[in-house]
């Protein structure tokens, strides 16, 4: 009987016992370690796909495409198994990002919220031409009913730093434009009487007056180019331009708008 | 990069006016059918003469019919209504501008026993050029309203190029109500109708001389078709061909006395030239099927004609010196009654649409075809005003057949007949001189 009671003193001093003990609690702690870092794995696993989704939503692309995109980045993501669980997160990011749209990520930037002083405007958003040829439309529209054509021509012509070279829509100018060509158009009789186009040079002061007409480019038929400069003189004035500028007009017979 | 260089291109405008100045911009003016205004003033004169008051809307008429240049309201004048003072070497430019007026007429006229005289000057106030300064023209009294037209067609010329064709006629056939169909004579503007031929006969498809002073036209008074020959001023009735084959229609040649005339000759029709005598005869086509209907080339050197030789009938053009012939129509089973507009430009015909006739305008290459009359009634017979810009020609749109001009971009239809009768063969005159 006595030798099947082994006090508890007596054990814990035995050697076997406490090699026997180790080997338990490690085994213990090794399945409970197990039993914890299983769990961990799926975690990781399904956080890492709403945030694919997410960016992959964010950008407007055909809906079509979209859908295979994630698959190959989920099918991806378990792959890099090392150990750390956050690292793998991070190269499943870049992988889905990399693909199509780099560029709509960076517009979330306006941010609207960042109301901080800020007298620059960091973007200028890009203002309208029909807006701004309106605008200008009124101006000039003002200016006429006053019927004040602005006695201050260096001013006027300072304004608008409008490089107006090829290529450039200058607003501005583009408005004025279509008012001289309403003007003599308005005054110009030859379309029944050119077959071909007479083009004329001029220069514009900044009050609109014209100077140094001259046919540039004869239509052939004498006729039809007196008509053209009729119609010029008829129109001088001109609406005042935005400068002093020098023109080339063209009179087409035929009338294509 | 890019904004960087246009910030200092822009600095570069500022701070130098001159290149700024330098700069040009190109502006294109799409045009639109409208006419010259000219103020018009009421010529010197006998103030108390209707003369001056007729005068004055006859030339103003005038120049309304070419609907190129129009008439200022005298309402709207700044200066005087009548001419004062035609010796002047000026005239306030700056006053007519400033009403609209490109250009002006001034003149005076005068009555002389039965005759009148006048003179007048043309200017381009915008330019405050003289554009013209004409002596005295004379004409009767009854021929006041050509007259007018005549110095209205001038001075047309002198703001578009081309002189105008309201003092021009045009001749055409009218049954008057009746079964004979005879030669009748109108002005561009439908006024002063008479009649030319009066042989109770049936009489066709007049064609004036370059001069103006001839017509050829096809009669049947002696039985058969025949060609005939009407001064101006004589009794008609001079036969041009003395053979017995059957002629059916005359068309005088733009540069010289010849006509093609349409012959039968042993059952088969051809287009033959001859001298404006009647002799010389030349065939200038030479099939079995039938050739008719000849139009020639403002430059005489080519023709256009009709002929079923592809089994209906469509225009065709025949070039003289290389003697090659071009079918023109193509589409279409009947296309008929060429005309050759005097610019050269075009070739007006009656095309079959339905059981009617439109017409068209074709190319003399014939690349390129553009309607110019499709009522849904029959348009047939076009004639070309001697400037390029109308065309005259017979419809039947109210009933009976009559005859409209035509502005030749479509516009301005005005009927010139009174429906006394139905009239076709239009044929618009050269300018009188």
């Amino acid at each position: 009987m006595s030798s099947f009671y082994v006090p508890a003193e007596s054990l814990l001093q035995s050697r076997k016992f406490r090699r026997l003990l180790v080997i338990s609690l490690v085994g213990h702690i090794s399945v409970y370690a197990a039993l914890v870092l299983r769990p961990f794995h799926h975690e990781t696993r399904f956080t890492a796909s709403p945030v694919m989704v997410d960016l992959v939503a964010a950008p407007k692309l055909p809906p079509a495409p979209k859908p295979p995109a994630p698959k190959p980045a989920v099918k991806e993501a378990p792959k890099p198994e090392p150990a750390p669980p956050p690292p793998p997160l991070k190269p499943v990011v870049k992988e889905i990002v990399i693909p199509k749209e780099p560029q709509p990520l960076a517009k979330p930037k306006p941010k609207p919220v960042e109301a901080p002083p800020a007298p620059k405007k960091p973007e200028p958003p890009p203002p309208s031409a029909e807006e701004l040829m309106a605008k200008i439309n009124e101006k000039v529209e003002a200016q006429e009913a006053a019927k004040a054509p602005n006695p201050n021509p260096t001013e006027e012509a300072n304004t608008p730093p409008l490089p107006g070279g090829a290529g450039v829509f200058d607003p501005v100018m583009a408005a004025w434009q279509a008012r001289v060509s309403a003007v003599v158009r308005s005054h110009w009789s030859g379309a029944s009487i050119c077959q071909a186009t007479p083009k004329f040079d001029v220069d514009v002061d900044a009050g609109g007056h014209l100077s140094n007409i001259e046919l540039s480019e004869s239509s052939g038929d004498k006729s039809c180019d007196e008509t053209g400069e009729r119609a010029l003189r008829m129109s001088n004035p001109l609406p005042p331009p935005p400068r002093a500028i020098s023109l080339t007009l063209n009179l087409n017979p035929k009338d294509n708008e | 990069m890019i904004r960087l260089s246009l910030s200092a291109w822009a600095l570069v405008l500022v701070l130098c006016p001159s290149a700024a100045r330098a700069q040009r911009v190109r502006i294109d003016v799409n045009g639109v059918q409208k006419p010259i205004p000219v103020a018009v003033q009421r010529f010197a004169g006998d103030n108390a003469s209707p003369t001056i008051d007729d005068f004055y809307g006859s030339l103003v008429a005038g120049l309304e019919y070419s609907s190129l240049v129009m008439h200022v309201s005298p309402d709207a004048f700044v200066e005087p209504r009548q001419t004062k003072d035609f010796e002047a070497p000026g005239v306030p430019c700056e006053n007519w501008k400033a009403i609209g007026a490109e250009g002006l007429v001034q003149g005076e006229l005068h009555e002389l026993q039965s005759k009148l005289q006048v003179r007048y000057r043309v200017w381009d106030t915008t330019r405050c050029r003289l554009l013209g300064d004409v002596g005295f023209r004379e004409r009767d009294r009854a021929e006041l309203p050509t007259l007018a037209h005549l110095v209205a067609d001038d001075i047309v010329q002198r703001f578009t190029g081309r002189r105008g064709v309201s003092s021009t006629e045009i001749a055409y056939v009218s049954d008057n109500g009746r079964k004979n169909k005879e030669i009748w004579l109108m002005g561009a503007d439908g006024s002063n109708k008479r009649r030319l031929t009066n042989n109770g006969s049936i009489n066709l498809f007049p064609s004036w001389s370059p001069d103006a002073n001839t017509l050829v036209y096809t009669s049947f008074k002696g039985g058969l078709s025949e060609l005939y020959l009407l001064f101006r001023g004589t009794r008609p009735g001079l036969k041009l061909i003395q053979t017995r084959d059957e002629k059916f229609r005359g068309v005088w040649a733009p540069n010289d006395g010849t006509i093609a005339t349409v012959i039968s000759r042993q059952g088969n029709t051809d287009i033959y030239t001859v001298s404006s005598d009647g002799k010389n005869p030349r065939r200038l086509t030479d099939d079995r099927s039938i050739e008719s209907s000849p139009s020639w080339s403002p430059d005489g050197k080519k023709m256009a004609f009709v002929s079923d030789r592809t089994g209906s009938p469509q225009i065709f053009v025949k070039d003289l010196s290389s003697g090659e012939e071009k079918r023109l129509t193509y589409s279409g089973d009947y296309n008929a009654s060429p005309a050759w507009s005097p610019t050269g430009e075009w070739i007006a015909y009656a095309a079959q649409a339905g059981n009617d006739f439109d017409i068209y305008l074709i190319t003399p290459d014939g690349s390129y075809t553009q309607p110019l009359v499709t009522d849904p009634r029959s348009d047939e017979d076009p004639a070309w005003s001697p400037d390029g810009r109308k065309v005259a020609f017979s419809s039947n749109r109210r009933g009976r057949k009559e005859i409209y001009r035509i502005d030749v971009n479509g516009e301005n239809t005005v009927l010139l007949t009174d429906g006394s009768g139905n009239c076709t063969n239009p044929a618009w005159s050269p300018w009188l001189e």
